[in-house]
């Protein structure tokens, strides 16, 4: 468990923090989203321009344009540069609330081994609650694309570690809710981006392969506690694969990046 | 560093080009760490801090902007004022989780039930932590809180917050935290359930004795229950709330 974290920061004790009051632009990004929403628009969608924005929310260049940065480094819309250009509605990627989240995570002095361990008891719970209570059908397709996918790029290795969090997502929204599914994949978006990524994976591809294939079936044949203990088997398998290369950086805090 | 061009989580296009502001925001972060600086110190100065990063004031100012909105730091006003360091308060990335949730169509019965499953976790780490006597001893038989007012809320907060520590995980804590508070104030603070207070409070009695006795898979049961039938008293008086969208506030 964890490396000591108790002596660093420790969280949210003392009397009821009240909510921060807002500032004008981020009632601005507010409006923004809601607007976003009532007019059901989509990712890649293009947003009002700049001047039609100043005018609808009646607010100076700065605040719209510092509300429009609020929501860019969240991920939630990008700001196309030159012509026809603009802002444009992101896509609300659960990488998107890991990149937000490690910010914290390292203010908190969290360490990868928390992450790690975050994600050993996260990935073979949530392979049980999918196998529980997904529907059997929709398992199976979604499962099933998720694994051609990544079959059709064996032997490249890059390929597995792109795909990977792709397989695990769809276990993470086969549990049935889709707040813990969020965080688990954010959880897993950090841990990809700052230890997966760095490990050498090569040799151990065809037996994630492997494991991915046996959790999918049990997942689908809806054999909840075989799906747990294959997801805890996998898991493992990976956090020892970076125990074992990268032994000295699983001491160091999560880095916000 | 912010310019790293690796592989990302799912592939395909999901890193954002990093602007100025974001490395600076970066290096401010780091430096925060690195200088051991805690909540309520001061920042160097804008002008030392131009110095510092080498950017332009705009690039600067955006750069706190950014991390003010996520209350990771504060702007004080006027005079001998500046940037102050914020914490790491669940409560900041509460809001900003529920941004997400809100824009992700989710709702409050599964906060609800996300809530069931992840503090039980903690409950199970707290009662596997060397620590937990000295932490749970103030809470065992004979604690007594008022059932209602600040003391109330205070208390049972803080209660939580001691389990979430011991369970030494920051990870997962932050995150249960985060859909606590959620649920405190969208929640609990509207419908202020005196009623129920009681019962909440024999029950932290209850769960203190088995983390403090390493019954971790008691704990973790018991402590699913506890909230369980929190959510019970809620859906059988405002059912509707639980089918809203989540807020973003």
């Amino acid at each position: 468990m964890g490396d000591g974290g108790s002596n660093s920061t420790s969280l949210a004790r003392g009397t009821t923090p009240v909510n921060r009051p807002y500032k004008r632009s981020e009632l601005v990004a507010r409006e923004i989203i809601e607007n976003l929403l009532a007019d059901g628009l989509k990712p890649g969608d293009l947003l009002p321009s700049e001047t039609q924005m100043l005018d609808q929310y009646q607010v100076g260049r700065a605040s719209l344009r510092e509300a429009l940065r609020l929501l860019e480094a969240q991920g939630l819309i990008s700001l196309k540069p030159g012509p026809g250009g603009g802002p444009v509605v992101g896509d609300v990627h659960p990488a998107h609330l890991g990149r937000t989240a490690s910010l914290y995570f390292r203010m908190a002095g969290a360490s990868f081994h928390e992450l790690i361990e975050a994600v050993l008891v996260l990935e073979p719970w949530l392979a049980e609650l999918a196998a529980l209570r997904a529907d059997k059908d929709e398992a199976r397709r979604r499962l099933g694309a998720a694994m051609e996918e990544s079959d059709s790029l064996r032997g490249d290795v890059e390929g597995i570690i792109r795909t990977a969090p792709g397989f695990h997502r769809v276990i993470h929204e086969l549990s049935g809710n889709p707040v813990l599914s969020t965080m688990t994949s954010a959880i897993d978006a950090v841990f990809t981006d700052q230890i997966l990524c760095t490990l050498d994976l090569g040799p151990h591809q065809g037996q994630f392969l492997e494991d991915h294939h046996a959790i999918a079936q049990a997942i689908i044949d809806g054999d909840a506690p075989l799906a747990r203990q294959l997801a805890a088997e996998h898991t493992e398998r990976i956090a020892r694969c970076a125990r074992e290369q990268a032994g000295a950086l699983l001491d160091r805090r999560i880095e916000w990046r | 560093m912010a310019t790293e061009k690796t592989r990302t989580a799912g592939g395909k296009e999901r890193r954002r080009t990093t602007k100025t502001s974001d490395t600076v925001a970066l290096q401010i972060v780091h430096d925060i760490m690195e200088r051991g600086l805690v909540a309520g110190d001061r920042l160097p100065s804008e002008a030392m801090m131009l110095e510092e990063y080498r950017v332009s004031r705009g690039s600067l100012r955006e750069a706190l902007r950014l991390l003010e909105a996520q209350g990771l730091i504060s702007l004080k006003p006027g005079p001998g004022g500046g940037p102050i360091v914020g914490v790491a308060e669940s409560e900041n990335l509460s809001r900003t989780s529920s941004l997400y949730f809100h824009l992700g169509g989710m709702t409050y019965a599964e906060l609800f039930a996300t809530q069931e499953e992840l503090e039980p976790i903690l409950a199970r780490l707290a009662a596997q932590n060397p620590q937990r006597e000295v932490v749970m001893a103030p809470y065992l038989e004979g604690y007594q809180i008022p059932h209602g007012g600040p003391e109330y809320h205070t208390g049972t907060r803080n209660f939580h917050a001691d389990i979430r520590n011991l369970a030494n995980n920051k990870v997962l804590a932050i995150y249960a935290a985060a859909v606590t508070h959620l649920i405190s104030t969208d929640i609990l603070a509207v419908m202020e359930p005196v009623d129920l207070y009681g019962q909440i409070i024999d029950e932290h009695g209850t769960l203190a004795r088995l983390i403090y006795e390493g019954k971790a898979a008691e704990a973790e049961i018991c402590m699913r229950e506890h909230f369980q039938s929190q959510h019970e008293y809620v859906m059988s008086r405002w059912p509707s709330r639980l089918a809203e969208l989540v807020e973003w506030r």
